[in-house]
């Protein structure tokens, strides 16, 4: 096996997958549906990773400050992020090696340690968990509070910590443990579409404007627009979901016969969820707080100023539930996605039964401190200028990668639009940078 | 045109990348001065955005030949 994760899981298993996948392909398209969920599980957890505290706080202020009008931009984004997450797919089921390892022989390791491993995977982790945790520590409060019960954010942190930490220590515990958190995320992804979803029955939908906001593109006008629309279909799928979807299919021991599943796995375990949550999350937003004036903006005060709209007691119960389902899968998403990122920044073996693992997996964890502290804002902005610089550099590098017939052989890219489809994503990429740049200079007002 | 041919220190396909990101930032900057409401920022706008797609569509071609 080329990834240690991978070596609890017995070859007869693989074979058996392999074996049934075949026999759905020829099956009816419900059976074959229900097999590729069974059988599917990096796209669930990249779903679960992706959809955090930050897209959350952006489809709640979407759908609160434009309602369902942008709605579109959230197929846009997704879309075009699959075509770079298709060549992980390859990269994981045709290539079987790990990704990072073939981008430092290739590229370098300024690209591949630097740029890939550390600062898109580690410094991310790390600096995006004091985000999930604020968020979440502070629901679990208000959630308790509507139980009637006092469970303070000074005292929950513990409860938050333990509950993510145990998860993602699972994911290195054999096959067995990475079906365990796969079913978590997938478990927890159907919570977070419940709850949203009785939410929505309680506010209702205007199918109308819904379906407008869905197929006709509107943006605001001016600078804000072109901002609003780059940012967000950059954001959705980024450098760690790539390389985090590329590192589960290596856990899972994928190999040629499952490209099939793992690109099945990135439209029912990632794209189909994400769009849905968002879709529902967004509607609440849209069918509450649209048009009553002065905003909030961050999650924890549109979530308080949304309470008093929802009326019912069970709705706000079901909004905190499903709400803090989202910091929690992301916490864990993130060790796993810390102790990959640092292994690959050294170049170290992943024995996921050592300490260093084990330690490395917990590092997110000193998001803790943002239940009593604030976070270190500053950190953030420089990482965030960091990655916005850089990540395009990443995805040319991933575009080279599948074009390379020295790496892939007869498995490199043949295709002229999914060729297009990576460079599309590339080129919002480099808007990214250019604006990064643009509004430091002032060229972007 | 064949992509994969070196050209210095790289091969022609990374090269298209870089010119790729000149030509997106050519397009934003006149973005910028259309928003602006400055002169000359159509031009730069158009122009940058025919080389963009150029890029596109030239990048895009898939690698020729070396199967192993």
């Amino acid at each position: 096996m080329v990834y240690p994760l991978a070596d609890a899981i017995p070859q007869e298993t693989l074979d058996a997958e392999a074996a049934t996948l075949e026999a759905a392909r020829s099956g009816p398209i419900l059976s074959r549906l229900l097999t590729y969920l069974r059988l599917g599980g990096p796209g669930f957890m990249g779903a679960a990773l992706t959809l955090g505290a930050g897209t959350m706080t952006a489809a709640m202020l979407s759908g609160a400050q434009f309602g369902y009008r942008t709605l579109w931009i959230s197929w846009v984004a997704i879309g075009s992020g699959l075509f770079m997450m298709a060549a992980m797919a390859r990269f994981t089921t045709r290539g079987r090696f790990r990704v990072i390892e073939v981008q430092s022989e290739r590229h370098g390791w300024f690209v591949a340690r630097l740029l890939t491993a550390f600062l898109g995977l580690v410094c991310v982790s790390v600096l995006f968990n004091f985000g999930q945790v604020a968020l979440g520590t502070h629901l679990l409060e208000s959630l308790a509070e509507t139980a009637g019960v006092h469970f303070p954010q000074r005292w929950n942190w513990l409860f938050y910590g333990a509950l993510t930490a145990w998860i993602s220590l699972s994911y290195g515990r054999g096959g067995r443990g990475v079906r365990f958190v796969e079913t978590f995320m997938k478990l927890a992804l159907l919570v977070m579409l419940l709850a949203f979803g009785a939410c929505l029955l309680v506010v209702g939908v205007d199918w109308s404007a819904a379906l407008r906001g869905l197929f006709v593109p509107w943006l605001p006008r001016g600078a804000a627009g072109v901002d609003l629309f780059i940012a967000s279909s950059a954001a959705a799928i980024g450098v760690a979901d790539w390389v985090f979807f590329h590192y589960a299919g290596l856990a899972k021991g994928w190999g040629p016969r499952h490209e099939g599943l793992a690109r099945a796995d990135l439209f029912t375990g990632l794209a189909l969820p994400f769009l849905l949550v968002y879709f529902v999350v967004v509607s609440v937003f849209a069918g509450t707080l649209y048009g009553s004036g002065d905003l909030p903006t961050s999650a924890t005060d549109l979530s308080a100023a949304l309470m008093p709209l929802l009326g019912e007691t069970g709705a706000q119960f079901a909004f905190l539930l499903g709400f803090l389902v989202v910091p929690i899968t992301t916490s864990v998403g993130l060790g796993i996605v810390c102790a990959v990122g640092l292994h690959e920044t050294f170049g170290w073996d992943p024995d996921v039964r050592s300490w260093r693992w084990k330690a490395c997996v917990l590092l997110p964890q000193v998001g803790l401190l943002a239940s009593s502290y604030p976070s270190p804002l500053l950190l953030i902005i420089v990482i965030a200028a960091f990655l916005a610089l850089s990540n395009n550099v990443v995805g040319w590098s991933f575009y080279l990668l599948l074009n390379d017939a020295e790496v892939l052989g007869e498995h490199r890219s043949k295709s002229y639009l999914w060729n297009l489809g990576v460079l599309l994503q590339i080129t919002l990429l480099n808007c990214v940078a250019a604006l990064w740049v643009f509004n430091r200079l002032g060229l972007w007002e | 045109m064949n992509l994969e041919r070196p050209l210095g220190p790289m091969r022609l396909r990374a090269w298209g990348l870089l010119f790729n990101l000149l030509a997106n930032v050519l397009a934003l900057y006149g973005l910028s001065r259309v928003l602006g409401e400055k002169p000359g920022g159509w031009l730069l706008l158009v122009v940058g955005a025919l080389l963009t797609l150029g890029c596109l569509l030239v990048l895009a071609r898939p690698a020729a030949g070396g199967d192993s």
